[in-house]
């Protein structure tokens, strides 16, 4: 898989020279033939093509395909404005859908609408005069971080391992996770699997949006936080176990001692009880003080961040959850009382609540 | 025609030396790889079959399949385990498996051949992240409780920064574990959270019983067709060559690192010197000794053959995997002297077994599934299933022990002018109880047969020796033997374990050294 993902790479480097050395060469006899490209949105905020070069003034014309299970847009901006447009975008919100997600900005040349899984754009434009490296990214929420490439018009490319315009994966040389299962790729995807920083039974999770999260099972508390790829976990499986899962992407959020639940007043040990699969997502089940807690992390939506979601339904005392460091992220919840780190629920506001970590950009 | 067989044979004599196919049991069983998922590490944990028919197969990198087999369909039952090393199939919906951190019931609750729900049955045993705490099991007996066995650590890694359960170690403190030298005081298997090397029965209301301790690498746990748990361990420290164990409740099994978590052990007190004499007054010994190099290095679950016939003339036996080579063992049980002892003889030998043979389950049309594995060390991956051509192979059937020999039963009617005196060669020898890693063969000795005799049916021989006493391995090679209908015996090798004399003798002070 990882050779027929690299092979794929140079074919469409190959691609990209042959289109542009045709296109050359069509100008010199005919000039109206565009550049044609295929670009494929895929499963972990990528697209399979991550760079190209157009001639200034070209035809071109970007056949948007989306092979992931959820939205994605392209954009077009001016040379050095990717982030500030993702940005832009972001802070759309409720007028984000309408818009497409693209930001009213002069940096902003081309896009496409925001396709949903399994649909196709065509995308027709003419490239810029000015020489440049253009970025090209999806402005859906959460996306633009990691989902990028570069379009190169009448400048050098540089070698793929020193290309700072593109994700780190893809100067790696390595779009997509190597295929460790049969079934591909997936998110969401679990592993019970050896983790840095948590306990010899920690849990991994990939959500949607290209989220990702450690959860204890020998202490029943959230870990950490990380967004983009997902872990490697060959340093365990290659062998017997001698290894932790590497984590991937970046990390932006770490419980330290905090992200246990408390029940009553006195310290107590928790159970781990299993989950739950919802929509593939784990709703874990434990129990503190002979109290049933059930816990669901799922992806945020408009920002890169998560929402633990919490059910304590037969409970009649008092809640707390020390939330830890959130100064360097979006701390949101939705009951209670926060001071001093710990968020306090009475038993009927703790039936049901959630609590949210978001990246701030 | 009469040539061209001979010839033939020379040939498949010939491949047999250099090791590709043995002559002999191939022409009493075959064997089918079966298919698997393409992108699949296929390395099986545990399998099972559902009681629709559907094999259920646990794998290395945490996935759950079921197999139909007679459409060839694999389906994705559940996954994200982690390191599963057995499974038990409760209904055609619902499985338990034994992963590394827990015991996990997994169920399907709407019906649409995939998992929803994860159950944790049972998680209160101990974990440093040692990548040697493998979790074993688990075996059920007739009543639906549940038998784990809890691997030690090894000195091969430290233990890591976060740990599961209670930390307690009679060498090192936690600290200590940080250091370069962490392994002179480590112990070479060491249990440093509860239960490591232990045995533990969940009932089936999820009441926990440790049962018994003194196991090292118990990778392989099942019940014969009498409801008796039987027990693989595996050649190491304390463990002279590798083993099978007749486990009962209490009983200690020999290796002294899981001592630390008995009720009554004195805290603080390291079993690694407590003398060798007071832990073998203490210990049960093997039923069964494999002998190092020779038998296997590496055993895995016993399963007996259920199949009342189906399977061949070896019903009601177990059946023992290897990992090392490609070789599937058979245990001939004795009671003597109300206890179980016996011998071991190998079953299947090449003929297209791969290595690696990990985990077993018989389908209802009598065949033998054989899941395979290595985990980086020696050994295969994938499935296969051995089926019986219907033909009987010449082999032992059974062993008693007699207070001057042995009878010895074969599967049919041996060729009336056979010598045993000629045929049958005996030697003996024995495996040091020992912290060392492993044992020699001590007092090797060859054993003169000074009688034997046949009974009526002709399957049936006595043979009496000059020297019958407890402690060590009677090892019979059989040079050539013919049934009556011309056929060669197949497995030459036989090993008995001689715990016991019939009269309830079993003092062997030569286990130890003084």
């Amino acid at each position: 898989m990882k050779a027929y993902i690299f092979n794929k790479l140079l074919f469409n480097a190959y691609y990209t020279a042959v289109a542009v050395l045709a296109l050359t060469f069509a100008f010199s006899v005919v000039q109206a033939e565009p550049m044609r490209l295929t670009i494929k949105a895929r499963p972990g905020l990528q697209y399979d093509l991550f760079r190209f070069e157009a001639k200034p003034n070209a035809f071109v014309e970007i056949n948007l395909v989306n092979e992931d299970d959820m939205a994605h847009n392209l954009v077009i901006t001016k040379p050095g404005q990717r982030l500030n447009v993702a940005n832009a975008a972001l802070s759309l919100g409720v007028e984000g859908d309408a818009k497409n997600w693209v930001p009213d900005l002069d940096s902003v040349l081309f896009s496409t609408p925001v396709l949903k899984p399994d649909s196709s754009y065509l995308l027709k434009f003419k490239a810029p005069e000015t020489p440049g490296v253009y970025p090209y990214v999806c402005t859906f929420p959460g996306h633009g971080l990691l989902m990028y490439g570069a379009m190169y018009v009448d400048m050098p490319l540089p070698d793929l391992v020193n290309d700072m315009n593109l994700p780190e994966l893809a100067r790696r040389g390595n779009l997509t996770q190597k295929q460790l299962h049969a079934w591909g790729i997936k998110r969401p995807l679990m592993y019970r699997i050896f983790m840095p920083n948590a306990s010899p039974a920690s849990v991994a999770v990939a959500l949607r949006h290209g989220q990702n999260y450690c959860w204890d099972a020998a202490q029943c508390r959230l870990r950490y936080l990380w967004y983009g790829d997902f872990v490697d976990p060959w340093p365990v499986w290659r062998g017997n176990g001698n290894g932790l899962a590497k984590v991937l992407g970046t990390k932006y959020w770490e419980a330290g001692s905090s992200g246990a639940v408390q029940i009553g007043n006195k310290d107590s040990q928790a159970h781990f009880l299993g989950y739950k699969k919802i929509d593939g997502q784990p709703e874990f089940h434990y129990r503190i003080n002979n109290v049933d807690i059930y816990e669901l992390i799922t992806p945020l939506h408009s920002v890169i961040g998560i929402q633990r979601a919490f059910r304590i339904p037969n409970n009649k005392q008092l809640v707390s959850l020390p939330v830890g460091s959130v100064s360097q992220v979006i701390f949101n919840y939705s009951a209670g009382k926060l001071m001093d780190g710990v968020l306090t629920l009475n038993a009927e506001e703790a039936a049901a609540f959630s609590v949210s970590i978001g990246l701030k950009q | 025609m009469k040539n061209t067989k001979y010839f033939l044979a020379s040939v498949l004599s010939f491949i047999a030396v250099i090791g590709l196919r043995a002559v002999g049991i191939s022409d009493y069983y075959s064997i089918d790889n079966i298919s698997m998922p393409k992108g699949l590490d296929s390395q099986v944990g545990g399998l099972d079959f559902m009681p629709d028919g559907r094999l259920v197969a646990c794998f290395h990198r945490g996935e759950v399949y079921t197999y139909h087999p007679q459409k060839n369909e694999w389906k994705l039952f559940a996954d994200g385990l982690q390191e599963p090393l057995g499974i038990c199939a409760i209904n055609d919906r619902e499985v338990v498996v034994m992963q590394r951190p827990e015991l996990t019931k997994i169920t399907d609750l709407n019906g649409d051949g995939e998992a929803d729900h994860y159950q944790a049955v049972f998680d209160d045993f101990g974990m440093t992240g040692n990548y040697h705490e493998f979790a074993f099991g688990p075996a059920k007996d007739s009543i639906g409780n549940f038998y784990i066995g809890m691997n030690l650590a090894s000195n091969g890694a430290s233990i890591r920064p976060e740990l599961r359960g209670e930390f307690r170690h009679y060498g090192l403190s936690r600290e200590n574990f940080k250091s370069k030298n962490y392994k002179s005081s480590s112990g070479r298997m060491y249990a440093a959270t509860p239960y490591r090397g232990w045995v533990l029965k969940i009932s089936k209301k999820g009441k926990v019983t440790p049962f018994a301790p003194g196991f090292r690498s118990p990778n392989g746990l099942g019940f014969d067709l009498k409801d008796q748990l039987f027990v693989t361990d595996n050649q190491g420290d304390w463990l002279g060559t590798s083993k099978l164990y007749h486990v009962q409740h209490g009983h200690f099994y020999g290796h002294p690192a899981s001592l630390t978590w008995t009720d009554d052990w004195q805290v603080g007190r390291n079993p690694l010197e407590v003398s060798v004499k007071e832990l073998d007054a203490k210990r049960t010994r093997a039923a069964v000794l494999f002998p190092q190099g020779l038998m296997a290095n590496s055993p895995t679950q016993p399963i007996p053959d259920s199949t009342e016939g189906k399977f061949g003339p070896f019903s009601g036996q177990l059946l023992v995997g290897e990992m090392n080579r490609p070789r599937i063992v058979r245990v001939i049980l004795d009671k003597v002297a109300g206890e179980i002892q016996g011998a071991c003889v190998p079953f299947y030998d090449n003929a297209g077994l791969s290595k690696g043979n990990h985990r077993f389950v018989f389908g209802d049309d009598g065949s033998l599934w054989v899941g395979q594995t290595h985990l980086s060390w020696a050994g295969g991956q994938g499935l296969q299933r051995i089926r019986w051509n219907g033909k009987t192979p010449l082999d032992v059937r059974s062993m008693e022990l007699l207070p001057n020999g042995f009878k010895i039963t074969f599967t049919k009617s041996l060729e009336k002018s056979t010598s045993i005196a000629e045929q049958f060669q005996f030697k003996r020898y024995y495996y040091e109880y020992r912290k060392a890693y492993g044992s020699p063969q001590y007092g090797i000795e060859k054993i003169k047969i000074i009688g034997s005799k046949r009974m009526n049916d002709n399957k049936t021989v006595m043979v009496y020796l000059d020297k019958v006493n407890p402690g060590f391995v009677y090892q019979l090679d059989i040079k050539k033997l013919i049934a009556e209908d011309n056929s060669a015996l197949v497995n030459p090798l036989v090993c008995y374990t001689l715990n016991r004399m019939p009269n309830g003798d079993d003092k062997a002070p030569h286990l130890v050294r003084n």
